[in-house]
């Protein structure tokens, strides 16, 4: 008699052990859906980020090419290099 | 179970229960026909229109593509960039069920001619991949992709852009519509710019867009960004000051080194003719080559200095040795011969003037052996090491089959060959105080390579001699930088050609170094085949020399020690 209830007893906890894995498992899958768009939608996000800078970069590079950089300074802001005899150095 | 074993046996044995078997059976025979039907069904009936719906559910595997590294200069400024583009490509087979308005407006939104995409649908051909427009701003693709139109798919792609142009081209190289190295670093170091593609699985929908990625089967691995030793800026004012010199000469080319003399790095290395990187295609095939690094040619004058070099440092000749040269020297059956006649000069005027009878008297005082042996140390027809594609070895003839005349012409640089950069080498042992330098096209501290050749007193007189080169009455007045002590060395070199050296064909070269006190900076400058009337090394090379150190000093900056002709010099106590 002790020993069919415990068996039952038993059974018993299995059975709700396997029902609670199996809900934990549907969680977890569930879980790891949502992850996953959310790494799909991130993903995304950081393949348009790299695109842009990637843009932005060369845009970077095209302004501040020596070429580009020597006209302005030279034409528009009208430098020079100082002439020699301008410059007066100090020697510590 | 002990219970159970008992009642077992306490059972008759029962016999009859044919009813029960042909129940059983024909339950069994029932299952297994409705089996086969439905196996019929699926494998011959609907076949076709199940394997579509697989393949519209597709799961496939597709490559997630690595970005190619960068290459840098060593200020981090970037050289060579990868920016991400899409390559449009159609499927024909599937195109053939897509209303031809759909067609059009593609081919509109891609702007390529009527019709393009249209023909290449052809009944009964099998052809499942065709680009019909690569590398396009990201963009525009997503505008087409909005369309949604079967058969037409994207890629990733990456456009490699070069910033510098022209001005690095020969250099840095490029790669090919397919993102592979073709020439320079691009080539050189395609292995670590490459990166590793990376694989994933995704979900396919009915248009064959991808609508889901399953997972990551390998990640994409980035290619290694390369860090140059080239200053952008120098690099910069190297090449619009040699491409001025070649033209104002109408000269055919120009190459030009400038080496760091403490570490052995390359901080600017250019050639004229250039070419655009960004769309290389239809360049005059000998504007690729990096003539500074692959190109050979006899020194000349140039190598002057390592002669009275040679023979300080193995005691063969003193410092105060006065030579008679008489303009002429006969040498064996052969004369060497001066543009005038120099008579009697001291070991700086020889340098100064560039006397060809003074120094080959000076080279056969010593042992053919010892001059050879000096001369490789110094790294003529020793390859630099750099793994530049094409990169020159030079040549040096043996000493064991040398005549007397053969050492005196080696003396003035012929029967010697070497590039612009050996030469710049060779030249790095006079700056770092007898320190011969290894090379480095990528940034380094130091130079670990680096081994004496001769000794530090050698290196400085010689020095002080070449320093008058750059003098008023020297060769090269016009390489002189205003603050700065320069030494340096001219050569002009008759070119030698099929069927001997040619008249009227010269190379002009400079090879010198800055600030003489204690030179931070190697520069060889080669004007091939100037046409303007000038042709000597001073007079052509001197001033692109000359204005390129001076930028380049300042980018460095270096500090003038031309101290006594400085404007004016205050102390810190008149400072107020």
């Amino acid at each position: 008699m002790n020993v069919v209830k415990i068996k039952v007893l038993l059974m018993m906890g299995l059975v709700v052990g396997l029902l609670g894995s199996a809900l934990a498992v549907i969680y977890s899958k569930y879980q790891s859906r949502l992850l996953f768009i959310e790494i799909q939608k991130q993903e995304r996000e950081l393949d348009r980020y790299e695109v842009e800078w990637g843009q932005l970069q060369l845009e970077l590079t095209t302004l501040a090419e020596e070429n580009r950089v020597e006209q302005i300074a030279r034409e528009k802001l009208r430098l020079v290099l100082p002439q020699r005899e301008a410059i007066i150095y100090i020697k510590p | 179970m002990r219970r159970f074993n008992t009642q077992k046996q306490t059972r008759k044995p029962v016999n009859d229960f044919a009813a029960r078997r042909k129940v059983l059976l024909a339950f069994m025979l029932g299952g297994m026909a409705l089996l086969v039907g439905r196996a019929f069904d699926l494998q011959v009936l609907n076949k076709q229109f199940l394997k579509q719906q697989g393949d519209m559910r597709h799961v496939s595997e597709v490559a997630v593509s690595a970005y190619r590294g960068m290459i840098l200069d060593r200020n981090d400024e970037p050289l060579a960039i990868s920016s991400p583009v899409e390559s449009a490509w159609v499927n024909p087979m599937e195109l053939a069920e897509v209303a031809p308005s759909d067609i059009k407006q593609v081919e509109q939104l891609l702007g390529l001619s009527e019709g393009k995409i249209a023909k290449l649908i052809i009944p009964g051909s099998k052809r499942q991949f065709v680009y019909v427009k690569r590398r396009i701003n990201p963009d525009l693709a997503e505008r087409v992709k909005m369309l949604s139109i079967k058969g037409v798919y994207f890629d990733r792609e990456f456009k490699r852009y070069y910033p510098a142009g022209p001005i690095s081209a020969q250099l840095v190289g490029f790669t090919n519509i397919d993102d592979v190295g073709q020439e320079g670093i691009e080539l050189a170091y395609e292995s670590l710019l490459k990166g590793v593609t990376g694989r994933k699985r995704v979900i396919r929908d009915g248009k064959r867009q991808i609508i889901a990625d399953i997972e990551a089967i390998k990640a994409p691995v980035n290619g290694q960004n390369i860090k140059l030793s080239i200053d952008e800026r120098i690099q910069y004012i190297a090449y619009r000051e040699l491409q001025a010199g070649v033209i104002e000469n109408q000269a055919d080319a120009g190459a030009l080194v400038l080496l760091d003399a403490k570490t052995g790095e390359v901080l600017a290395n250019v050639n004229y003719p250039s070419f655009n990187p960004n769309m290389p295609t239809g360049t005059n095939k000998g504007a690729f080559r990096n003539r500074g690094l692959t190109d050979l040619f006899e020194p000349g004058s140039t190598v002057k200095p390592f002669v009275i070099a040679a023979a300080l440092q193995g005691d063969f000749i003193k410092e105060g040795i006065k030579i008679e040269t008489d303009g002429a020297y006969r040498v064996g059956r052969n004369v060497v011969k001066d543009i005038h006649n120099y008579g009697t000069m001291d070991l700086t005027q020889v340098l100064k003037k560039s006397s060809n009878v003074a120094t080959s008297k000076v080279a056969l005082t010593m042992p053919p052996k010892y001059f050879w042996g000096f001369y490789h140390r110094l790294g003529f027809g020793v390859s630099a090491g750099l793994d530049f594609p094409g990169e020159a070895n030079g040549s040096l003839l043996d000493y064991h089959r040398w005549n007397n005349f053969a050492q005196a012409t080696l003396s003035f640089g012929y029967g010697v060959n070497t590039s612009v950069l050996q030469l710049a080498r060779a030249y790095t042992a006079l700056a770092d105080d007898g320190v011969l330098h290894s090379i480095s096209l990528l940034k380094r501290d130091e130079d670990s390579d680096a081994k004496r050749v001769f000794s530090s007193k050698t290196a400085k007189q010689i020095r002080s001699m070449l320093e008058h080169v750059v003098m008023q009455d020297g060769t090269a007045y016009l390489a002189r930088v205003d603050g700065y002590r320069v030494a340096g060395k001219t050569g002009t070199v008759r070119k030698a050609g099929a069927g001997g050296y040619k008249e009227k064909k010269y190379l002009s070269v400079f090879v010198g170094m800055a600030p003489a006190s204690n030179p931070r900076l190697v520069m060889a400058v080669m004007v091939d085949e100037p046409k303007a009337g000038k042709y000597y090394g001073g007079l052509v090379s001197g001033p692109v020399f000359s204005k390129v150190m001076e930028g380049a000093l300042r980018v460095m900056g270096v500090a003038q020690d031309q101290v006594e002709t400085m404007p004016l010099l205050l102390s810190n106590k008149t400072v107020q």
